[in-house]
């Protein structure tokens, strides 16, 4: 397996007893006191709330609890513990449960919230404040109360904008990983089903977890990809990029190794043909390895509407594909080199069109598709509005007087709108970075070289694609290593009753899909 | 479990890999050189030039079984020596490297016939053999899946240039069967022998096959494959062209490109010449990888890390081998002596073994 890149260099000793800067101490009974050790920690941090308060009984007990400001829910704290706490606690009756177990006999008779835990220790305390729980803490009590009630504002469940399908489910993940894991909790009903949070991030404290499916995915792969996320070090992770950088195998690829999808219901059958997900908190992009570079051009769409026409437009996607990264190189290729190898009467047109254009093939081609290139990256960010204004201007206005002021020929702006389109008739935006990165150097290629120039491309092209792996999973699979089998999923999807094996090109411990042997017989004659 | 599967190869893979080494240059030049032997009965010379290959096959597959574990250098050192092993390891590289200068040469021939008539061969060559080091770098693994890849693909090439000008064929071409006589016959077939020239590199490879008992059912599937292609190539050569024309044309199987008008396309070359360096990348690839792996066993180094460096060395010898011949008359010259050293590798050198191997009776067997 190859290294995981960005390890911090091993000697580097200091850096990693930083996080052990927190004392470890025990904390004392004395509330006051407790305060005191709490202070240097949330003294500079005006969101923290401590909100002091008693519990009824004689001598009222003194208590406290200490919170980030919108990180836990309000309501929750006022109805589920301040409220109980303050008004229905009898300390008397409490302590005929026993004095020992004080704190056990608060929370289990007064708090009705569910998840509580304990904890006696500063560095736990402080990390807990500050991981959004709730800390009740009394006095006289060495142990405090942690209790778990994230809320707050949060985006509400929405379409996923870049995945849109018509007939699938519009759930889309949103950035919060209990959410997004409940989504494919409720699609996905199998107690097989692992779900395994760990911690990225020395400051950030991310939680990622990590989901698959116990007796179908193979379990090398789910170590191997548990060692690497374990692996990772560093101060914070801001979204699930961060990781697919630092678990994929070949950073030095242009191609995605690592699948992205913001869909619950692409997610699912990833997990069922024994991928193993990964979901970051906060992000609402779920990974899934080992990718394939076949599952970067089907879309969940797919999958919903019948064969035949899914099919049609998959094999569609691979012309897309191909058109998008050899389209301009081939006109560059044919126009300046091979003219003889197109047919006589287009030739006259494209000539005919480029008579008044000063400059040769290439550099027309070269200059129409850096302009795009930068048309596209402007309108990206832009709001709504404005976006639409850039494309109105780039698309008409610039075209046309381009055109007009013959700096271009309208057949390279042609070439050049129709592989932008292809491009982006690609499922997944990873994969269309990929092909936009790849047609520029096409483009060089054949203009040193011509039609030759295309050859080397292309193999070039090939033979990285079926060097890679992912997660030790040859990247290309069903075509180099092929696997026939595999193929009904690949250029063409066939029927669902005639997939009865997961694919072969993912490692998995159990083949069998499905057990319906013939699709027209399930419906008709039964 | 990465790196036993980056040092071995199916008994599929063996199937597409001896199919690349090869078909690549010589099906081009094919219905000349046969049919200036067989005439109008160069097809049937195709099929049986096809035994001398059979015949190595056989001779090599024996061999294997007889040492399986160990590869050709080791082989070849445990039955003659240090010295001669040696000696003989070299004689191997060199007669890889020297085919494969020519097979280059050919490509870039071609490919400045058809491409680029204005850019120096010594160019095009250089990006073969840059793409071939590339590629090769990356290991067995690669190349191995690349083989198979471009198996496919270069097949339905093949079957398009096979089957497309079909529709011009005149049957009265190849008729009639049998004019040049058993005599013409045999020595097409001969001819043809020398044109099979790939599967020696069963000796190196032989040891990389995970199951060793499919590898004659590989080899034979492989075989078959080639000659079905040749004895269609010259078939619809002759079929289309006529074999009085074939002696006039240097690849008269790339002229069969130009023959069919083809609307929209114009031309099939295009689709053909795109996948021009698939088609001699794997030659290449496989030859010199064989000759990089029995040159690092020959010295008993780490082949994971220095397969790279023999890859760049074997790649400049090739290049300049490749730039030495005048023109591409002196090349297929070179490419009759090419083929008479096939004969010594893939015929020679197994009966060789064999005999050396019988000499010494089984302590061989034990020692390795």
């Amino acid at each position: 397996m190859k290294k995981i890149t960005g390890k911090p260099p091993t000697d580097d000793q200091a850096w990693k007893e930083d996080k052990q800067k927190i004392p470890d101490t025990k904390l004392p009974a004395a509330l006051t006191e407790k305060m005191q050790m709490l202070k240097p920690y949330l003294e500079k941090s005006h969101d923290i709330i401590s909100r002091p308060f008693y519990l009824e009984g004689k001598p009222p007990l003194e208590a406290v609890s200490i919170y980030i400001n919108k990180v836990i829910d309000d309501e929750d704290l006022n109805q589920h513990i301040l409220r109980p706490l303050m008004l229905n606690c009898k300390r008397d009756s409490i302590k005929e449960l026993g004095s020992k177990n004080l704190i056990d006999a608060i929370y289990q008779t007064s708090i009705t919230l569910t998840k509580i835990s304990k904890a006696n220790t500063l560095p736990s305390l402080v990390q807990n404040i500050f991981d959004g729980m709730t800390v009740l803490m009394f006095d006289g009590l060495e142990e405090v109360l942690v209790i778990d009630m994230h809320g707050g504002e949060f985006r509400a469940i929405d379409t996923p904008p870049a995945e849109q399908t018509m007939r699938g489910s519009r759930e889309g993940f949103i950035e919060r990983l209990d959410i997004n894991i409940a989504l494919i909790r409720r699609r996905l009903r199998d107690p097989k089903l692992v779900v395994e949070k760990t911690m990225v991030g020395r400051r950030s404290r991310t939680q990622v977890a990590v989901l698959y499916i116990e007796d179908i995915a193979d379990p090398q792969i789910v170590t191997e990809v548990k060692k690497r996320i374990n692996e990772i070090d560093i101060d914070g992770i801001s979204a699930s990029g961060f990781i697919e950088q630092f678990i994929e195998d070949n950073p030095y690829s242009i191609f995605p190794q690592v699948y992205a999808t913001e869909r619950p219901d692409r997610m699912e059958p990833l997990l069922l043909e024994g991928r193993i997900g990964i979901i970051v908190d906060n992000t609402p992009l779920a990974l899934a390895v080992p990718a394939l570079f076949v599952q970067f051009i089907q879309a969940s769409e797919d999958y919903y509407e019948r064969t035949l026409f899914s099919s049609y437009i998959r094999l569609m996607r691979y012309a897309a594909l191909i058109i998008a990264i050899f389209l301009p190189a081939m006109y560059i290729a044919l126009l300046s080199y091979q003219p003889e190898l197109l047919p006589y009467d287009l030739l006259i047109n494209f000539s005919k069109s480029r008579m008044a254009v000063p400059f040769p093939v290439v550099i027309e081609a070269f200059v129409m598709e850096i302009i795009i290139q930068l048309v596209i990256e402007a309108g990206l960010r832009l709001p709504n509005q404005i976006a639409q204004t850039v494309g109105v201007v780039s698309g008409i206005i610039l075209g046309q007087a381009a055109i007009s002021a013959k700096i271009a020929s309208p057949s390279v702006i042609l070439v050049i709108s129709l592989s932008i389109i292809c491009t982006y008739a690609l499922p997944s935006t990873s994969m269309v970075l990929a092909v936009r990165f790849l047609r520029l150097p096409m483009m060089f290629l054949a203009a040193t070289f011509g039609v030759f120039g295309l050859s080397c491309g292309w193999i070039i092209i090939q033979a990285h694609l079926i060097s890679l792996d992912s997660m030790g999973v040859p990247y290309f699979a069903p075509l180099a290593p092929i696997r026939f089998g595999d193929l009904k999923d690949a250029f063409y999807r066939t029927f669902f009753w005639k997939m009865n094996q997961r694919p072969m090109s993912i490692p998995m411990q159990d083949r069998k899909r499905q057990g319906n042997t013939g699709g027209g017989s399930n419906n008709s004659a039964g | 479990m990465q790196d036993k599967a980056g040092s071995l190869i199916s008994s599929k893979q063996l199937i597409f890999m001896i199919v690349g080494t090869q078909v690549a240059t010589e099906i081009f030049a094919l219905p000349r050189v046969v049919s200036a032997k067989a005439g109008e009965d160069a097809w049937i010379a195709v099929i049986l030039g096809a035994l001398v290959p059979f015949i190595s096959l056989f001779l090599i597959e024996r061999l294997g079984k007889r040492m399986p574990e160990m590869g050709f250098t080791q082989m070849t050192q445990a039955l003659f020596g240090k010295i001669i092993g040696s000696f003989l390891v070299v004689i191997f590289v060199a007669y890889a490297i020297f085919f494969e200068s020519i097979v280059v040469r050919i490509l870039a021939e071609v490919a400045r016939l058809y491409l680029l008539p204005k850019t120096p061969v010594a160019v095009i060559i250089f990006i073969f053999i840059f793409i071939t080091i590339y590629i090769g770098t990356k290991g067995l693994r690669v190349i191995a899946r690349l083989n198979e890849l471009l198996f496919y693909i270069i097949l339905l090439n093949l079957l398009l240039l096979i089957l497309i000008p079909l529709g011009m064929a005149d049957y009265t071409n190849i008729l009639p069967v049998g004019e040049v006589g058993l005599d013409g016959l045999v020595r097409g077939a001969l001819t043809t022998g020398f044109q099979y020239q790939g599967i020696e590199i069963l000796l190196v490879f032989y040891t990389l096959v995970t199951k060793k008992n499919e590898v004659l059912k590989a080899g034979t599937t492989a075989l078959a494959i080639t000659t079905l292609l040749y004895a269609g190539v010259v078939l619809v050569c002759e079929l289309v062209l006529g074999i009085t024309s074939i002696q006039k044309l240097i690849w008269p199987a790339l002229t069969l490109l130009k023959t069919p008008q083809i609307p929209v396309f114009e031309r099939l070359e295009f689709i053909f010449l795109f996948f021009w360096m698939g088609m001699g990348v794997r030659p290449l690839l496989n030859m010199s990888f064989a000759s990089s792996l029995s040159l690092s066993q020959l010295f008993k180094i780490d082949q994971k890390k220095y397969l790279p460096y023999f890859m760049i060395l074997i790649g400049l010898g090739m290049y300049i081998l490749a730039l030495l011949p005048h023109d591409i008359f002196v090349t297929y010259k070179l490419a009759d002596y090419a083929g008479y050293a096939f004969l010594v590798i893939g015929l020679g050198y197994p009966l060789l073994y064999h005999m050396m191997a019988f000499l010494r009776g089984k302590k061989v067997g034990e020692s390795g």
